[in-house]
């Protein structure tokens, strides 16, 4: 691997190491929220439903999605480069700003999915406990884990584009944009909550073929010129 | 003697406002070359588009005969840009480690760190982080970074801006030793410290105004006033016989001491700071290039 990158890869880490503290604080308020939503929603599908299993199944994979996305968004540091004024040090690395992007959003994401599998076993022993339904969802790992690698490395290069390039205001509407299609599917487990594992496989493929089409056009049109000469706003 | 740095023709145009016009340039393997102008005069952008950061609309940059905007011609250069591109949120050590893991291997970089750390003063920081650094010791941290990857070429933008007296010295310190090895690009406001340091300088606003040895101005007089809080008569004459110095005046607390050169003055102030006193003032009247760069200017504002 290129110097830069694993230089890169290793300072995020550093950086998230030292702030680990806190990432286990708020995860755990942002899970106890979400858990307390998902067996309302449980609660009241439960009694007018023949397949309860199914139901508390996308009730995990919502509580993981959503935790997910929260926990990214928190841990992608784009915006702190310009802050803190690192942005331009960086860029004078000897390696293309395509490298940087990248590498920069590889932590946060091995991050991502390290925590929300976490809160899956957690959630799934929380379900075992009220519900009183003892199984194993392998699906909802499955489809954790298929977001996360489908669609935050596209959701992340977007952030780390619309950070660096635009101004702030462009930067926050491109933002909602592509949060739409990221937490697009979350809406279809509160609509739905008996949707099926290739319904809910069919909406992720849609929603990151999407974001990877923006990503692409992100990462080409970046250069680090527009960046410097955006510093100036 | 090969060049180091070539600026050929360089224009740069930012929404039709020209930047910089037709700058051109040579700084030779060896130097330690100044950058001066005012503000707005261009000399960051000329540095961003060294580290190639911004590309010229005209003309091109070379560094060791390599364009500026490959990416092999940067591998063995060293920069401090304006501002100190520090992480806030790892120690001293840790941002050493990420740019020593840019550019160089594993082997010896417990060591290579130390040393760098050593040079600076800042070995005893441990797990403080940078973001609970002063100014100073952020300036002298990014110094120190520059330095990781034995750079054949050091580019630094302002890098006593902000500093303690002891702090400039250090940082001047550093420079003149590593010049024996490096070649230094050197832009600054202060003019004293340019002349201080530099063999070579460069004035530009906008356009070049001037390129040229500042050697001969090294070597002309100046006048240092020191002024010691609380010093007693025997502390300034401990200091006049220390250096040798003939040409002096004490008058109240203040010490004047006319210098035939620079050469003794960062030294001067060292001894005020190894004897734990508190320096007040260090006031310089000089100098050729300080005349020089005004004349430029004003002439070039008049046109």
């Amino acid at each position: 691997m290129n110097k830069v990158i694993s230089a890169v890869i290793w300072k995020e880490y550093s950086i998230l190491n030292h702030r680990l503290k806190s990432i286990v604080i708020s995860t755990a308020f942002t899970l106890m929220f979400l858990v307390s939503v998902g067996c309302i929603r449980i609660f009241f599908s439960i009694k007018t439903t023949d397949n309860p299993k199914l139901i508390i199944e996308n009730m995990m994979l919502y509580i993981a999605i959503t935790s997910g996305y929260m926990l990214l968004v928190s841990l992608l540091r784009f915006w702190q480069e310009k802050s803190q004024k690192t942005i331009e040090t960086l860029l004078s690395l000897p390696t293309n700003i395509q490298s940087i992007l990248v590498s920069k959003c590889i932590v946060p994401i091995f991050f991502c999915l390290l925590f929300t599998v976490v809160e899956l076993i957690i959630v799934h022993i929380i379900f075992i406990l009220i519900f009183d339904i003892a199984f194993l969802s392998i699906k909802a790992f499955v489809c954790n884990i298929i977001v996360i690698l489908i669609l935050d490395l596209p959701f992340a290069i977007v952030n780390g584009f619309t950070m660096w390039c635009m101004n702030i205001t462009y930067s926050k509407m491109m933002q909602v944009f592509c949060s739409l299609f990221y937490v697009g599917l979350l809406f279809m487990f509160i609509t739905f909550a008996n949707l099926q594992f290739y319904s809910i496989l069919r909406v992720i493929l849609i929603c990151g073929a999407v974001l990877w089409c923006i990503a692409t056009l992100c990462l080409c049109l970046m250069k680090k010129e527009k960046v410097v000469l955006n510093l100036q706003d | 003697m090969s060049s180091m740095i070539e600026f050929s023709h360089v224009t740069k145009k930012l929404s039709n406002s020209c930047i910089l016009e037709d700058i051109n340039f040579l700084v030779n393997e060896g130097d330690i070359f100044g950058y001066l102008g005012p503000n707005g005069a261009g000399k960051t952008m000329s540095i961003r588009i060294l580290m190639g950061l911004l590309s010229p609309n005209k003309g091109n940059v070379y560094i060791n005969n390599k364009s500026a905007d490959k990416l092999e011609s940067r591998k063995k250069v060293g920069f401090c840009l304006d501002e100190d591109g520090l992480y806030w949120d790892l120690t001293a050590k840790e941002n050493m480690e990420f740019f020593d893991r840019v550019y160089n291997i594993y082997i010896d970089r417990e060591s290579r760190i130390k040393k760098l750390l050593n040079l600076v003063n800042l070995e005893d920081t441990g797990k403080k982080k940078v973001g609970e650094f002063s100014r100073g010791m952020k300036k002298r941290l990014a110094l120190a970074r520059a330095l990781i990857n034995s750079p054949e070429l050091l580019v630094l933008d302002e890098p006593t801006t902000g500093l303690d007296p002891e702090g400039q010295v250090l940082i001047k310190d550093i420079i003149r030793s590593i010049s024996k090895t490096t070649t230094i690009f050197f832009s600054s406001h202060n003019l004293t410290e340019v002349e201080e340091v530099c063999n070579r300088v460069s004035i530009i606003n906008k356009k070049l105004l001037y390129c040229g040895y500042v050697k001969d101005n090294k070597e002309s007089p100046i006048k240092l006033s020191v002024s010691i809080e609380n010093s007693p008569k025997k502390i300034y004459l401990s200091l006049i016989n220390k250096f040798g110095i003939k040409d002096y005046q004490i008058d109240k607390d203040i010490l004047s001491i006319n210098l035939k050169s620079t050469i003794y003055q960062d030294e001067i102030i060292k001894d005020i700071f190894d004897k734990k006193l508190k320096l007040i003032e260090v006031v310089k009247e000089t100098s050729e290039l300080k005349n020089k760069y005004f004349e430029i200017v004003r002439e070039e504002v008049n046109e």
